[in-house]
């Protein structure tokens, strides 16, 4: 098991380099020169030589390209990713991700549950009743769900439930913390565009287990269709699902962007988009980075968790 | 069949072998697609979505850019079935003009990430070596990426550089469009969603050709003496092409869904151009008082992304016959 897990963070770190080299590249060389930029907006559109140079050397920008790349490297592994230029005050990038993640986080984990508790019973329920009315219903609802982008939903949510059904009270915007009544619905909301994919992965994960020599094996020694699912079925269906949860964090991550700026928090996703609507490098090129960041993360604990649960992924290979 | 072929008694065939038609794939794939009812609705759906990007200028009932100061934000009515927005445009008008801009922005997207992604992931398999592990390197390094991420970062790179770009270019050759900034909007998320969509597709083709170099058919065709290119053409792209198919159809609907998402956070296409991202983002501030504001395009845009995705997946049944059992 550690020896799987090693190999596995190896294999992490060798994308995450990889990762963060397609951000440096980009984020240095793809949008011009930065010094001359900051001088041109220091010293009114006039080009002055010696703050161009300081600048220069007070960004490192003179040093060899590999110097500077293991600096860039070894900094965000620290979480300091400079300044922002665009916002008054020239704020440190980490500290800002330090407040508005958080929030984003808990959103999104908020969301990844609702996802498993909602799809997977939904899933094995379509399974169980393949091609019946209730499996049509179940996998159409969590089609619509899914395929109505998150800032569509989200207005058709609020009106559907709060204005014509009043079964939520008038949401309150703003962040009130993982457990209080106004996160539901964002989170809620969030959870929708993965849904489907949970189902599918799901329905389709069971009937293939469904169809296994020792489930025919448990139903002839007598036991009852729902000891059988509960028993034998679910617990051998789950592995790929968990491939399909990891999956779920990158779209969590890009819906959360759209649920932040229309439920108004101040999470990740919206300091994201200020940064997008500011032309704010930087910041946009740091929120990238730790956007992937996440989503790296989340496969590993994928696999971790597959290793545990199947024996044959850690031996083989 | 069990009964045997009556003959004569010199062994001639007096009546013909009672056998089915051979089909081929394509025929066996349009049979099993038609027998799809939400495959087919989504196609019809899909159709009618390509007819008014192209048909949009003339069946719009009104000047998109129109402004009708006496009529604003009305609700639905006979005269403007989708109501008005808050300068008194008529939003039928703008929402067909929005589809033309989404389908635009989709077909230059998924041809180019079709052309680029199987070029690379052929490149790849077929050439081997570093040029593979360069390929693989990159794909990994881009597939690691949320995508929309990706795509605004590439955008917000590259907006000013096209610009400048473009200046330089307009003042030694005079084309007006270029100093039009939405065809430079346009430009830059071809550009974006371009760069960050062909990954995934490459990796798709290198590992379908990757397999299907090992496979018993392929190698027969090399012992009786085919050249590459007879084995590539007639066995690989066929086999290939397939997945191919499916990937550009959902990659079609995700494309305009992409482009109304990059719309709507201020980053796409941007007024006076028309994008349904965008008319949804100006909804939204005025939801409750003016709900069809929000509505008439989203419900459009979901619509439209829900027929593709059940194209995609009818395909995805039709040219998987294992998975289609389930």
């Amino acid at each position: 098991m550690l020896r799987y897990l090693i190999r596995r963070v190896a294999t992490m770190l060798s994308v995450l380099i990889v990762v963060v080299a397609f951000v440096f590249i980009l984020g240095q060389y793809g949008a011009g020169d930065l010094a001359m930029h900051l001088t041109l907006q220091m010293n009114d559109n006039m080009f002055d030589p010696e703050i161009y140079n300081s600048l220069r050397q007070q960004l490192h920008m003179d040093e060899p390209v590999l110097k500077r790349f293991t600096r860039f490297l070894g900094d965000a592994v620290r979480g300091d990713f400079g300044v922002s230029y665009i916002l008054p005050g020239t704020p440190k990038i980490g500290r800002m991700m330090a407040v508005s993640l958080p929030i984003s986080m808990q959103l999104g984990a908020a969301a990844m549950v609702i996802v498993a508790a909602v799809g997977i019973p939904l899933g094995v329920l379509a399974a169980i009743g393949r091609n019946n009315v209730l499996d049509h219903l179940i996998v159409g609802t969590s089609t619509v769900l899914s395929s109505t982008p998150a800032f569509v939903l989200v207005p058709v949510a609020l009106y559907l439930l709060v204005i014509e059904l009043r079964i939520l009270p008038t949401v309150g915007f703003g962040w009130h913390g993982l457990f209080s009544k106004e996160t539901l619905l964002p989170a809620a909301c969030l959870a929708a565009g993965p849904l489907l994919g949970v189902v599918r992965y799901t329905r389709a994960s069971v009937v293939d287990v469904l169809s296994q020599e020792y489930v025919r094996a448990a139903r002839a020694k007598g036991l009852s269709e729902w000891s059988v699912i509960g028993k034998h079925v679910i617990k051998n269906a789950m592995t790929p699902v968990l491939t399909v949860l990891g999956l779920s964090t990158a779209r969590v991550l890009s819906g959360s962007i759209f649920i932040e700026i229309v439920f108004n928090l101040r999470g990740f996703g919206d300091m994201a988009v200020r940064a997008f609507q500011g032309g704010d490098i930087q910041t946009t090129a740091a929120t990238t980075l730790v956007s992937a960041m996440i989503v790296m993360v989340a496969n590993l604990v994928v696999d971790f968790m597959y290793g545990v649960l199947d024996p044959r992924v850690r031996v083989g290979q | 069949m069990a009964e045997s072929t009556p003959t004569t008694l010199t062994g001639e065939l007096t009546t013909p072998w009672r056998t089915a038609k051979p089909r081929s794939l394509w025929g066996d794939t349009a049979r099993t697609f038609a027998r799809n009812k939400a495959g087919m609705a989504g196609l019809v759906v899909a159709c009618l979505v390509i007819l008014i990007a192209i048909l949009a200028p003339w069946v719009a009932p009104y000047d998109h850019l129109e402004q009708d100061w006496d009529h604003l934000r009305e609700p639905p009515s006979a005269a403007h079935l989708m109501g008005t927005d808050a300068v008194g445009r008529d939003l039928l008008s703008r929402v067909l003009m929005g589809i033309r801009t989404a389908v635009l922005v989709a077909v230059i997207v998924t041809f180019t990430t079709a052309v680029v992604g199987v070029l690379v992931g052929a490149m790849g398999a077929l050439i081997g070596r570093w040029v593979d592990a360069i390929v693989v390197w990159v794909m990994d390094g881009l597939l690691n990426f949320p995508t929309l991420w990706l795509a605004a970062f590439i955008n917000v790179l590259t907006r000013p550089t096209i610009r400048r770009v473009a200046r330089q270019i307009y003042e030694s050759t005079h084309w007006n469009w270029l100093q039009d900034p939405v065809a430079l909007d346009y430009l830059v998320m071809f550009g974006c969603l371009s760069f960050v969509w062909w990954a995934g597709l490459g990796r798709l083709v290198r590992g379908q050709v990757l397999s299907l170099r090992e496979k018993e058919f392929i190698e027969a065709q090399r012992a009786i003496g085919a050249s590459p290119w007879w084995v590539t053409t007639r066995h690989l792209v066929p086999n290939v092409l397939g997945q191919v198919i499916v990937q550009m159809s959902t990659g079609f609907g995700r494309a305009m869904l992409a482009e109304s998402s990059l719309s709507f956070l201020g980053i796409g296409i941007r007024p006076p151009g028309a994008s349904l991202g965008k008319m949804i983002f100006d909804g939204t501030a005025t939801w409750r008082s003016d709900p069809h504001l929000v509505a008439m395009p989203g419900l459009t845009l979901a619509i439209i992304i829900m027929s593709f995705v059940f194209v995609g997946d009818a395909l995805n049944d039709a040219l998987n016959p294992r998975v289609r059992e389930r």
